[in-house]
C-alpha cells in the first residue's frame, strides 16, 4: 500500500507516466474497402476507432487495441485486419517480450498485472498426447445413427451396496450418514439412495459468476443447460432471481465470500458446490472491485452498492477436512438431504490426497480445475504459475479414490481447458463422470479470448459489465450457440463410443484401456495409467 | 432488528397463550435424526408459532439450519454442537449454556441467545439476525460480517474476543462489552473500570490492565461498525480503521439499541455493577476509514 500511494503523489506531481509500450496489434484499414460507415467506432469498447474531423476519415488509435476483432467481424466491407504488432526487440530467449511488457507496466503503476482466460503458457496438453481406440475386426464397432447411445450421466455419490427388499425404517439407527464419521452407509435401502444429478450429457456450463459475467451471458448458460438437459453453475456471485426459474437446471456455489447464500439460494438450487479453489487462481481469494458493484449485482450478491467484493483466500470455518464435512452437513441440512453437495478444488501438487479427504468429508461430487481452467479476473503471476494439469490431475485422484475402495462414494467433475469433445472423451476414460466446460462455452458465443474480461469492456457482451455492451449478446442467440455446441460435442462422442464398440458411456469412465500416449515419458505415462501405442 | 425477526417476536407475544411446546430429549440422537425430529414436529405446526425445548445434548450439530422462515423458538440445554444456526432464518434459538464453533454461520435472519461463551468464527458471514452472548467469544468472530438492504446483523458479546474479531467486516454492528462475563471471571468480579482500574484478566507489564486483548482487530474491515467498553490495545489496529470514543450512549443510536437489548435479553442476569459499566463506558468506536481499502491494486 505504502508503495501504491507514493506513486498517486508522484501522479499528483509529475501527472501519469509515460508508457513505455508499443500497441500489441496493429490495426489495418484498406481505403479501398473503408466507407467511412463508422460502424468499427461503435462496435470498439475500447476507444480505437475514431472520426477524425479534420481529415474527414475513421481513424484508429491501434496502442488501446486488445486484439478482440470485433471490429473485424462487424465491418461491413471486411476492410479491417487486425494483426499482432511485428515489431520486435532484440531477441533475447530469456527476457522475452511478455516478461518486459508486463515489467514496464508495472514499473508505470505498481500494481498486479491483471487478466482473464486461462493460462496461455505451452504447458504440455496432455490431451493432444492420448490416443483413442477403435474397433476392427474383433469386436464390433456401433453406428451411433442406428442404435442408441447413452450418454445419461448420474452425478452424486452411490452407496458400497443397496439393499433392494430393507426400507428405511428396518435400517438400524444411525446408520444413515453421519458427520462425524463423513460416510454414507455401507448399505442403504432404495429409497434411501443419496441423492443425484441427472445429466443427459456429461458436458456442463462451469462457475461463471454474474459480476464477471454479463447477465445475459449467464441467461444464455441457463437457458443452454436447460434445453440440454445439463447443469450450469452460478458461480459465487449470487442468482438473480429473474433467473431462479431455471433452478432444475442450476448449481450454486458456496464460496468464501458466501455472497447471496441463503436459505432459498439453496433450497431451490439442484446442487450446492463449496468452491474452495479455482484453476486460474489456486490458493488466492477473489475481489470484484467496488467500482463494478452497481446496484443489480449489489442485490444478487446481497452486499451494499460500490464496496469491494471480497473473497478471502480461504473460508475461514474450513481449516481442516474435518471443517470442510462440517459445511458439507450444513449444506445437507440446510437442504434436508435432498440435494447433492459438491466441492471445487484447483488442481494442485497434492489433489489426491485433498481428493481422497473431500470423499472422506462427506462430499458427494469432487469439482477439479487445473491449470487451464479461466477466470474472469487473476493476477498474471498466479494464472501462469499456480497449479498442475487436469489431465494428471484427474488421473492420479481416480486412481487414489480406486485404490481407497471410495471411488463410489463421489463423482468426479473435471474442468480447465476443454477445447474439444476429444478431450472429452478422453477425460471420461481417465475417470471422469463429467466436464464443466466454460473457455469453450464463451468461444461459442462470440469470444476471442482477448484476455480483457477482467476490464469489463468485453466487445462482445459477455464479461460486459456496461448495461449497453451487455446488450449486445442476445441471450436466445448465444443460447442457441451453446446449445448447438452442445449437441455437436455430444454427436461427436457418440462417433468415438460407437467406434470403441461402446453403447454407453458408463462403459467407458475410468477404462484407460482405450487410450495410448504418444510423445510422453515414461512417469507421465504411469502419472495417467495408459499405455504407449503400441503397446 | 431485521423485518423477519421483528414480525416473529411480534407473532410469538400474540400467540403467547397458544404456543405448542414439544421437549425432545437430544440423548443418542445422532445430528441428523435429532434435526429431522425437531423439523418433522416444527412442520405439523403449520407455520404457527411454536416452542421446541431439547434437553441432554452432547454436541448435535447444525440446530435451527433446516428451520428456515418456521418462527419457532428452540430452547437448548446440554451442550450443542458446531454451526449451531447456521444459515439461520427466522428461528430464535436460545443455548441455556455455551456454545461451540461457528454459531450463527452465514445467519440470514432470526436471533441467537448464548447464555454462556461461544467458540470460533461466531456469525461469519452473517448477512442480518442477531446474536447475544453473554459471555467470550472465540477467534475470527464476526468475520466478513454483511449487510443488505434492511437487514443489518447484530453481534453483542458481554464479555470479550479472541484475535481476527470483525476480520474483512463488510456491514452490521459487533459489539464488546467487556463486561467479565466470561469463564473464570464471576459476573461483574471484572473492572472498577475508573482510571483503567484493576482486570481480572491482568495486562503485561507495563500494558496496562486491557479487558480486550484482540491481535488483527478488524484487519482488512471495510464496512459496518464495532464497539468496545473498557480498556484495549489500539496499537493493534490497521490503518484501514480508525477508533474514536464515543461520547455517550445517548450519542451513539446503534450503540445505544444493541446495549439495550443486550439488557433486555439477559435483565435477569445482569446485577448492578454490569449495569453500571453499561451505563458508564467508555466505549469506543471502529469504523472503516475508506468503503475502498483495497482499491489501486493493479496495474
Amino acid at each position: 500500500m505504502g508503495q501504491a500511494r507514493t506513486h498517486i503523489e508522484a501522479q499528483a506531481v509529475f501527472g501519469p507516466l509515460k508508457p513505455y509500450l508499443e500497441p500489441e496489434f496493429l490495426v489495418e484499414r484498406d481505403p479501398d474497402r473503408c466507407i467511412q460507415c463508422g460502424v468499427c467506432i461503435s462496435q470498439c469498447s475500447f476507444g480505437v476507432h475514431w472520426f477524425d474531423v479534420r481529415r474527414s476519415q475513421v481513424r484508429a488509435e491501434q496502442e488501446r487495441c486488445v486484439g478482440c476483432h470485433r471490429c473485424a467481424v462487424f465491418c461491413p466491407t471486411g476492410a479491417l485486419t487486425i494483426r499482432r504488432n511485428p515489431s520486435e526487440y532484440r531477441p533475447n530467449a530469456n527476457w522475452r517480450p511478455e516478461f518486459v511488457a508486463d515489467l514496464k507496466r508495472q514499473a508505470e503503476t505498481g500494481g498486479v498485472v491483471l487478466t482473464g482466460m486461462g493460462n496461455d503458457k505451452p504447458f504440455r496438453v496432455y490431451w493432444d498426447h492420448l490416443l483413442l481406440n477403435a474397433s476392427q475386426v474383433t469386436n464390433p464397432s456401433i453406428d451411433p445413427l442406428r442404435e442408441p447411445m447413452e450418454l445419461r450421466t448420474f452425478l452424486g455419490a452411490r452407496p458400497d451396496q443397496v439393499n433392494p427388499s430393507a426400507s428405511t425404517s428396518a435400517l438400524a439407527d444411525g446408520a444413515t450418514s453421519h458427520p462425524v464419521e463423513g460416510l454414507p452407509a455401507a448399505m442403504v435401502s432404495v429409497e434411501d439412495l443419496p441423492p443425484a444429478l441427472q445429466l443427459e450429457t456429461p458436458i456442463m456450463f462451469s462457475a461463471m459468476s454474474y459480476g464477471a459475467i454479463s447477465f445475459q451471458a449467464q441467461l444464455a448458460l441457463f437457458e443452454a443447460a436447460q434445453a440440454c438437459g445439463t447443469y450450469a453453475n452460478t458461480g459465487e456471485g449470487g442468482w438473480p432471481r429473474p433467473l431462479r426459474r431455471f433452478h432444475d437446471h442450476v448449481i450454486v456455489q458456496v464460496a468464501s465470500g458466501r455472497f447471496g447464500v441463503d436459505a432459498d439460494y439453496l433450497n431451490e438450487a439442484a446442487m450446492v458446490e463449496i468452491k474452495i479453489g479455482q484453476g486460474a487462481k489456486p490458493g488466492i481469494g477473489g475481489h470484484l472491485p467496488g467500482e463494478k458493484v452497481k446496484a443489480p449485482i449489489a442485490r444478487t450478491r446481497m452486499i451494499p452498492e460500490g464496496t469491494d467484493a471480497l473473497s478471502p483466500a480461504p473460508h475461514h470455518d474450513i481449516y481442516s477436512i474435518e471443517d470442510l464435512a462440517l459445511l458439507i452437513y450444513a449444506l445437507k441440512e440446510a437442504t434436508h438431504y435432498e440435494k447433492p453437495v459438491a466441492v471445487k478444488v484447483a488442481a494442485v501438487h497434492n489433489v489426491a490426497a485433498i481428493a481422497s479427504g473431500i470423499a472422506r468429508a462427506g462430499a458427494d461430487v469432487i469439482a477439479i480445475d487445473g491449470v487451464r481452467g479461466g477466470t474472469g479476473a487473476a493476477p498474471k503471476i498466479i494464472r501462469d504459475n499456480v497449479g498442475i494439469p487436469i489431465e494428471l490431475a484427474l488421473a492420479a485422484v481416480d486412481r487414489r479414490l480406486r485404490e481407497e475402495k471410495i471411488r463410489n462414494r463421489v463423482s468426479l467433475v473435471v474442468a480447465g481447458g476443454f477445447r474439444s469433445s476429444a478431450d472429452v472423451i478422453k477425460a471420461i476414460a481417465l475417470g471422469a463422470d463429467a466436464v464443466y466446460i466454460g473457455t469453450a462455452a464463451f468461444v461459442a458465443m462470440g469470444c476471442t479470448l482477448c484476455q480483457k474480461c477482467y476490464t469489463g469492456k468485453c466487445a462482445w457482451g459477455i464479461t460486459a459489465a456496461d448495461p449497453a455492451l451487455a446488450r449486445r449478446l442476445n441471450p436466445d442467440l448465444a443460447a442457441e450457440r451453446l446449445i448447438n455446441l452442445v449437441h455437436a460435442w455430444s454427436a461427436e462422442i457418440k462417433e468415438m463410443l460407437g467406434g470403441m464398440g461402446i453403447n454407453a458411456l458408463e462403459s467407458l469412465r475410468g477404462n484407460r484401456d482405450h487410450l495410448r500416449a504418444v510423445g510422453l515419458e515414461q512417469w507421465e505415462m504411469d502419472v495417467l495409467g495408459v499405455k504407449g501405442a503400441g503397446q | 432488528m431485521s423485518s423477519m425477526a421483528t414480525q416473529l417476536a411480534q407473532a410469538g407475544q400474540a400467540l403467547a397463550e397458544s404456543v405448542n411446546e414439544k421437549q425432545i430429549c437430544a440423548r443418542g440422537l445422532v445430528t441428523r435424526q435429532l434435526n429431522q425430529t425437531i423439523f418433522a414436529w416444527v412442520r405439523e405446526q403449520r407455520g404457527g408459532a411454536a416452542r421446541v425445548v431439547v434437553s441432554n445434548l452432547t454436541g448435535q450439530r447444525y440446530l435451527g439450519t433446516n428451520l428456515a422462515g418456521y418462527p419457532v423458538r428452540l430452547d437448548l440445554y446440554g451442550t450443542p454442537g458446531n454451526d449451531l444456526g447456521a444459515f439461520l432464518d427466522g428461528p430464535t434459538l436460545w443455548v441455556h449454556g455455551n456454545a461451540q464453533d461457528g454459531v450463527g454461520n452465514t445467519m440470514n435472519a432470526g436471533r441467537i441467545v448464548v447464555e454462556g461463551s461461544a467458540g470460533d468464527v461466531a456469525a461469519l458471514s452473517a448477512r442480518g439476525g442477531e446474536l447475544f452472548i453473554w459471555g467470550n467469544v472465540g477467534y475470527r468472530a464476526c468475520l466478513h460480517m454483511k449487510e443488505y438492504q434492511g437487514q443489518r446483523p447484530l453481534v453483542v458479546v458481554g464479555g470479550t474476543a479472541q484475535d481476527f474479531f470483525g476480520e474483512y467486516m463488510a456491514g452490521g454492528v459487533a459489539v464488546l462489552l467487556g463486561l467479565g462475563t466470561g469463564p473464570g471471571s464471576g459476573p461483574g468480579s471484572e473492572p472498577t473500570v475508573d482510571s483503567g482500574g484493576a482486570s481480572s484478566q491482568g495486562g503485561a507489564a507495563g500494558a496496562g490492565p486491557l479487558i480486550h486483548r484482540i491481535p488483527y482487530l478488524a484487519t482488512g474491515m471495510h464496512g459496518g461498525v464495532i464497539y468496545l467498553r473498557g480498556e484495549w490495545d489500539p496499537s493493534v489496529l490497521s490503518t484501514q480503521v480508525e477508533a474514536e470514543p464515543v461520547a455517550s450512549l445517548r450519542a451513539e443510536p446503534a450503540l445505544a439499541e444493541a446495549v439495550g437489548q443486550f439488557t433486555e435479553v439477559f435483565s435477569v442476569r445482569l446485577n448492578a455493577v454490569q449495569r453500571d459499566l453499561l451505563e458508564r463506558g467508555p466505549y469506543w468506536r471502529i469504523r472503516p476509514r475508506g468503503k475502498r481499502p483495497y482499491a489501486r491494486l493493479y496495474a
